[in-house]
């Protein structure tokens, strides 16, 4: 690992990818996001960007979007880099419902910037495919607790 | 006429003495005395070996020669080889091979390729030690002391005088092979010995195996109990099985590492540690503790993530069948140990499948309470259906019985045999039905019919309780039959109820996240007031900041916390909605949501690998 950032930080982006080219999807996922969190390094998300210039993958770009929507949050700008990652992650990836369940989490930031009526189709759409899918039925319930509270 | 044989005798040494100063050339059994020719050059560094003699001598040495020479290092280049070639082919008779140490003869066999029967054709070599420790190496060498010995032991005392004249005999040669041959003849007895007890003890081990192999043979036939193993399980005990029954397999020890959490599960049953971390047996029995760990780590996962009783009737039984079986298994009872085995497997598959019941209930009640209307209409039609089957039933019986009172009796009878030809049909596709589906599966929906008819009364009693409370909308539960989302309309006209729907759908949720123990992360965790905590105090100060948002106060912190909004009290509302909110999945990232002062307060959090989670974020919902 601390290779791997020693590569990162010194932009050795071939030693880098080197060391992550026998990595699955999740294990990439849990790797650069778990550096993410532990080193708080911006590094990371150039390094995902590059994978993604090269090679764009729906797993790339959410994680990507984890990486600066959860990760690095407290970067300026960071909810809206992760936003655009999640729609994209979406558009490649249609048929996933889990890409869907996590754009829907930009409906719930302070920033909103998922509208009320994107999230509902998305929502609505989650429910399409499994009527018993829980964060769409969350998502509508949270609706009207708001309207309550409100 | 003794003194003239003397004379004779002396003169016929003197020629031979001469005749060997003259002519080097004394060849196979005079080696004795040629031998008696100095080398002044030590064998290797001098090889003579003519390309006529190796030729003849090919091909080349006994293994153990070849052997001997290479541990000791002996090798001869080709340089050495051809440098030689040239070389007198007769210097190799000059070696005194009477005074050779066993590694210089070694050198010398194989320096001149002897075969097996060059070396051991040199009966006077026998009276040395040197040599013998070469030749007694040989497989050859009893055939050729058997023969000396019966060859010089039929020399008479005249003819051993005139062979030792002819340099073909020595003093005590053939008291030296009488001696060898007893040897031989020992080993030999020996040896016989030594084969018909490793004889015996292979048929011995044969029969034990036939019987072990007649015991495991019913238990691996037996389908229906297998059903419930895994498949590299089975594979892995057919292979076991098939190398034992092909080869009888030593029983060996092996050490197997077992994680503290399944020993002391394992101790609660009585056991030992020892019992689990080291078993001797055979290949199958070795599968068969494999899959008895496997076993146990199994049922305490369903024992920790079911968060089940330590009395829990279920995981006793099971966990009582694997101390049978390891303990058979430790006693080398096969069939037993397999049959507690596979016992183990299906009340396993059985424990997994009423979860998997439980989880099916659970979805099925929140479905009911999330969409109660529907659940209204479903019940109303399952009366309608009941009612229409019995009134069916109750006019056919009725027909029947005007048909007879008729007298049209084979019309009534024809529709009775057809009747109870359906009932048939339907109980064989029932049993068809129940013959394809799995252990798993019929625990399954057994426990969720079980379940159903066991709490759905309760289920009915916290309806009836809402809807008493939603009196204020029950007019308007009509409007909403026709009504495109129900659910969400339903949500929005019981504000006042709407909460405890919510709380009891949550509840219920998080219920099925616990039950099912198939959550992405495990509940206990974001549930633990340590994990918490710890996760709230590794929020590093950049992600404080932004989760205060003191300067455009985006996320409200002021709407729920009185006076001044610090960092002590965000986190005490954090932690607050950590323990008690309810928790939504977006894929990899967590929401916890909880009302806190009339608002809700949303805090993102994320697991990590090492059972741990990280705070991403925490704010107050402002709007909609």
């Amino acid at each position: 690992m601390n290779s791997f950032m020693e590569y990162i930080k010194v932009g050795n982006y071939t030693a880098a990818k080197l060391y992550i080219e026998n990595f699955s999807h999740q294990e990439l996922h849990d790797f650069i996001v778990g550096l993410g969190f532990d080193t708080g390094s911006i590094a990371l998300y150039t390094f995902v960007a590059l994978l993604l210039i090269e090679r764009e993958s729906p797993y790339l770009h959410y994680c990507a979007a984890v990486l600066m929507g959860q990760a690095l949050v407290y970067v300026d700008g960071a909810y809206s880099a992760a936003f655009f990652h999640a729609q994209r992650a979406m558009k490649l990836a249609p048929d996933d419902p889990s890409y869907k369940e996590y754009l829907l989490l930009y409906y719930y930031i302070p920033d909103r910037l998922l509208s009320y009526e994107k999230a509902r189709r998305i929502a609505e759409s989650l429910l399409i495919q499994d009527p018993q899918n829980s964060t769409a039925k969350q998502f509508f319930l949270d609706t009207v607790e708001q309207n309550k509270t409100n | 006429m003794v003194i003239i044989y003397m004379k004779q005798y002396v003169t016929m040494i003197a020629l031979w003495s001469a005749l060997l100063a003259l002519s080097p050339n004394i060849k196979a059994e005079n080696t004795y005395f040629t031998t008696y020719a100095t080398h002044t050059v030590p064998p290797e560094k001098k090889v003579a070996v003519s390309h006529a003699y190796e030729i003849k001598k090919q091909p080349s040495n006994t293994p153990f020669i070849q052997e001997t020479v290479h541990e000791h290092g002996v090798s001869m280049s080709c340089a050495t080889k051809n440098r030689h070639m040239h070389s007198n082919p007769d210097k190799e008779l000059r070696y005194n091979l009477n005074s050779m140490s066993t590694e210089r003869l070694i050198w010398y066999f194989y320096a001149l390729r002897y075969t097996e029967e060059d070396i051991l054709s040199h009966p006077f070599l026998y009276l040395r030690s040197a040599y013998l420790a070469i030749a007694k190496h040989l497989p050859r060498y009893p055939e050729f002391v058997e023969k000396y010995c019966k060859q010089y032991g039929a020399y008479s005392r005249l003819f051993k005088i005139w062979e030792t004249m002819h340099f073909r005999y020595c003093k005590g040669l053939a008291k030296q092979f009488a001696q060898l041959y007893q040897e031989c003849e020992a080993q030999r007895r020996t040896k016989k010995i030594q084969e018909r007890k490793a004889r015996e003890i292979h048929s011995q081990k044969e029969q034990a195996c036939a019987a072990y192999c007649t015991q495991l043979d019913s238990c691996l036939r037996d389908e229906c109990i297998l059903d419930a193993v895994p498949h590299h399980h089975k594979t892995a005990r057919n292979s076991a099985y098939a190398q034992i029954k092909t080869a009888a397999v030593d029983r060996i020890t092996q050490k197997h590492s077992v994680p503290p959490d399944i020993t002391i599960f394992a101790q609660s049953y009585d056991i030992s540690e020892q019992h689990l971390t080291i078993i001797h047996g055979n290949l199958y029995e070795q599968q068969l503790h494999t899959e008895f760990l496997e076993q146990l780590n199994e049922a305490c996962a369903i024992f920790t993530n079911y968060a089940l009783q330590p009395s829990n009737l279920l995981i006793d039984v099971i966990g009582h069948s694997i101390a049978i079986g390891m303990e058979a298994n430790r006693l080398q009872q096969p069939n037993v140990a397999t049959i507690w085995a596979n016992c183990s497997w299906k009340l396993l598959e059985i424990v997994e499948g009423i979860g998997d019941g439980l989880l099916l209930f659970a979805e099925t009640s929140i479905d009911m309470i999330l969409h109660p209307i529907q659940t209204f209409q479903k019940v109303g039609h399952l009366f309608g259906t009941i009612a229409g089957t019995c009134a069916h039933a109750l006019g056919t019986a009725l027909r029947w019985h005007e048909m007879i009172e008729t007298g049209n009796c084979l019309m009534a009878i024809h529709e009775i045999d057809q009747v109870v030809d359906g009932i048939i049909t339907f109980g064989s596709l029932c049993t068809e039905k129940l013959s394809t589906m799995s252990t798993h599966d019929i625990a399954k929906h057994v426990t969720t019919i079980t379940a159903d008819i066991l709490l759905t009364h309760t289920i009915v009693r916290v309806c009836n309780t809402l809807c008493n409370r939603l009196e204020k909308t029950a007019a308007q539960i009509a409007e909403l039959l026709n009504c495109e989302d129900p659910v969400l309309e339903f949500a929005t006209l019981s504000t006042s109820n709407l909460s405890e729907a919510q709380k009891v759908s949550m509840l219920t949720e998080e219920t099925i996240q616990k039950t099912s123990g198939l959550g992405i992360f495990n509940a206990e965790i974001t549930n633990s007031i340590e994990h918490v905590t710890a996760a709230i105090n590794d929020i590093v100060p950049n992600r404080v900041h932004h989760i205060l948002t003191t300067t455009t106060g985006k996320h409200a912190w002021s709407r729920i916390i009185e006076g001044e909004v610090t960092w002590s009290k965000v986190k005490d509302a954090i932690t607050k909605v950590m323990l008690e909110g309810t928790t939504s999945a977006h894929k990899s990232v967590f929401k916890k949501s909880l009302i806190i002062k009339n608002e809700i307060v949303d805090v993102i959090f994320a697991p990590r690998p090492n059972n741990t989670i990280s705070i991403v974020d925490a704010w107050v919902r402002t709007q909609i």
